[in-house]
C-alpha cells in the first residue's frame, strides 16, 4: 500500500519549468533516497509534497488523500535543509525544541502531561541524546543537532519522514551514524523514509531504493543500486 | 519621600506593568529576527499622535490605531519578501517618520507633541492609567495562552505549521498584541526608546539564560532592574525617567559583556533551566 503517490506533477517558477512529468510512489515502510545536482528541484519535490508549494499541474496523494491534509501533519516528519545551523544562537534546551513538536497532543491548555514527558525521554533515548535534555540547543555539535531535529520529528510517532540533505554540513562520523540510525528506524519501527540527499555514495549503501531528478527536472529510478 | 506623590505611584505602577508585558513581546520580535520592528512601529505612532492632536482625540488612541495599521502593512510586505523580511521595517519606518513629520507640522501644541518622543511616565492621566492596565491584562493572559505557539513559531514557522500550530492566526494576534504595546509605551517611556525597552532585557537575558522559558523571565526580571532604579536615579537626580531607564539597561548589559568575557565569568556556567 503506498504512502505517497505522485502523478504526473509539474512545477515551474517564474515561467521556468523546475520539475517535470514526476511520477512517484512509495510504500509503506519504503526508504527512498532522491538524489540530483544542485537546483534539480529535489527541495522544491519535498515541499509540493508537504504542500508548502502549490503544483502547476498533476496530482499529490498523500496518506490516501489529495494533497497535504494539515490533520495529517502530525503522521509527517520534516527536517529541513540545513536545519540545524539556524538554531545556534537560539535560547532553547533541548527538551523545549523536542517537545514543541507534541504542540498538536497538547489538550487546549497545552500543558504538558507525564506521558509527553516520558515521550519526549524516549525520543531522545532513541537517537542517543538522553543525557542533553537540558542542554542548550547552541551548545551541541552540528551532528548532535542534525540527531536533536530527528528526536524532534520521531517524539510525534510520524510514519514518513521527510528529510533534506540531514548530513549537510556534519563530520563524516556523525553522518554514518545518523544513517545508521535511520536504518534502523525504518527496520524496526518500519518508519517510512524520503531522503533528499548528495552523499550519492552513502544513499545507495543506505536506501531501499534511489531515484535520480535529472538537470531537466525527471525524476527516474537509479538501477545501479 | 518619593511614594508621597501621587504622579510617582503612578509612573512605578505602569513602570513595572511595562517592565512585564515589554519584554515578554520582546523576547519573540527578538527571536524572530525583527529587533528593529518596536523602532518602527513606535515612530510610526507618532503619526497617530499627531493626528489625535490635530482632530481632538485622544493621542494614545491615534498611536494605536497607527501602529496597528503600520504592524499588519509591515507584515503584508514581509510575506512579499520573504527573504528579505527587514525591508519591511525599513519602508514602514520611513513612511512613518515621513507621516509624522508633515503631521506634526500641523499640531498647534508642540510640547505635548514632544512629550511623546521620550514619553511622560510622571504625567500619566487617569484615562491612560487603566488603559496601561487593561492592555497589561491582556497582553500578559495572551502571552501565557499563546507561550507554546510563539515559542515554535519564533523557533521556526514553517516547522510550528507542519506541527499544527495555526500560524497565521497566532501572527495575527501577536501582531496586534505589538502593536497595542509598543502605543502605551512609547506614551510612557517615549516613542525614541520603546524599541530599547524591547530589546535590551531580552539582550541580557540571552547572555545567562540557557532556556526559552528562562530568557522569558530573566527578560522580565531585567527589565524590573532597569525600571525601578531607573525611575529612582531620574527622581532625585532630575533626568528624563524613559531615557534613564534605558542607559541603566544599557550599562547593565555592558557589564555582563565584560563580566562574561573576564576570566571569572567564563568559569561560572549559564543559569540552569
Amino acid at each position: 500500500m503506498n504512502v505517497l503517490e505522485i502523478q504526473d506533477l509539474y512545477f515551474s517558477y517564474n515561467r521556468e519549468n523546475v520539475l517535470s512529468q514526476i511520477n512517484l510512489s512509495v510504500e509503506y515502510g519504503d526508504y527512498a533516497g532522491i538524489i540530483g545536482s544542485n537546483g534539480a528541484g529535489k527541495s522544491t519535490l519535498l515541499k509540493l509534497i508537504l504542500g508548502v508549494l502549490k503544483p502547476s499541474s498533476g496530482t499529490i496523494r498523500l496518506f490516501g488523500k489529495d494533497g497535504c491534509d494539515p490533520r495529517d501533519f502530525r503522521k509527517i516528519g520534516y527536517i529541513p535543509q540545513n536545519s540545524a545551523a539556524f538554531f545556534g544562537g537560539f535560547p532553547a534546551t533541548v527538551e523545549e525544541v523536542v517537545k514543541a513538536n507534541l504542540y498538536s497532543q497538547l489538550g487546549f491548555l497545552r500543558l504538558p502531561a507525564k506521558k509527553h514527558k516520558v515521550l519526549v525521554q524516549q525520543a531522545l533515548e532513541t537517537v542517543g541524546m538522553q543525557d542533553c535534555a537540558k542542554r542548550r540547543i547552541g551548545e551541541l555539535s552540528g551532528g548532535q543537532q542534525q540527531r536533536i531535529m530527528l528526536a524532534r520529528v520521531l517524539v510525534a510517532q510520524p510514519q514518513i519522514l521527510l528529510l533534506d540533505e540531514p548530513v549537510t554540513g556534519i563530520d563524516a562520523q556523525a553522518a554514518k551514524s545518523l544513517y545508521a540510525l535511520l536504518e534502523q528506524l525504518n527496520a524496526e519501527q518500519g518508519i517510512t523514509i524520503l531522503m533528499v540527499t548528495h552523499d550519492v555514495e552513502r544513499a545507495f549503501r543506505s536506501a531501499k531504493h534511489i531515484l535520480h531528478l535529472n538537470s531537466s527536472g525527471v525524476l527516474e529510478e537509479d538501477h545501479d543500486i | 519621600m518619593i511614594f508621597e506623590y501621587e504622579f510617582m505611584r503612578r509612573a512605578f505602577l505602569v513602570g513595572i506593568l511595562l517592565a512585564v508585558i515589554v519584554p515578554c513581546i520582546g523576547t519573540v520580535i527578538v527571536l524572530k529576527r525583527l529587533s528593529m520592528v518596536g523602532d518602527a512601529l513606535s515612530h510610526t505612532s507618532l503619526a497617530g499622535v499627531a493626528l489625535g492632536l490635530i482632530f481632538n482625540f485622544n493621542p494614545v488612541l491615534g498611536a494605536v490605531a497607527a501602529c496597528t495599521l503600520a504592524a499588519f502593512a509591515m507584515e503584508g510586505i514581509r510575506k512579499k519578501f520573504p527573504q528579505y523580511s527587514e525591508i519591511s521595517i525599513a519602508i514602514i519606518m520611513s513612511a512613518g517618520i515621513g507621516l509624522a513629520g508633515i503631521l506634526s507640522g500641523f499640531v498647534q501644541n508642540a510640547q505635548s507633541f514632544n512629550s511623546f518622543l521620550f514619553g511622560s511616565i510622571v504625567a500619566i492621566s487617569d484615562f491612560e492609567l487603566d488603559l496601561v492596565i487593561i492592555i497589561s491584562v491582556i497582553v500578559l493572559l495572551s502571552f501565557v495562552f499563546l507561550y507554546r505557539e510563539l515559542f515554535y513559531i519564533s523557533f521556526d514557522e514553517q516547522l510550528a505549521r507542519l506541527a499544527g500550530v495555526p500560524v497565521r492566526t497566532v501572527n495575527f494576534i501577536f501582531t496586534v498584541l505589538t502593536a497595542i504595546t509598543v502605543s502605551v509605551a512609547a506614551r510612557t517611556v517615549g516613542a525614541l526608546i520603546v524599541s530599547s525597552m524591547m530589546v535590551v532585557p531580552v539582550a541580557c537575558a540571552m547572555q545567562v539564560a540557557k532556556s526559552y522559558k528562562k530568557t522569558v523571565l530573566c527578560a522580565i526580571g531585567f527589565a524590573l532592574v532597569f525600571t525601578v532604579p531607573g525611575l529612582f536615579i531620574s527622581y532625585y537626580v532630575g533626568l528624563k525617567p524613559g531615557g534613564t531607564i534605558v542607559l541603566c539597561g544599557v550599562l547593565i548589559l555592558v557589564l555582563i559583556l565584560i563580566f562574561k568575557n573576564s576570566s571569572v565569568g567564563k568559569r561560572i556556567p549559564r543559569l540552569r533551566q
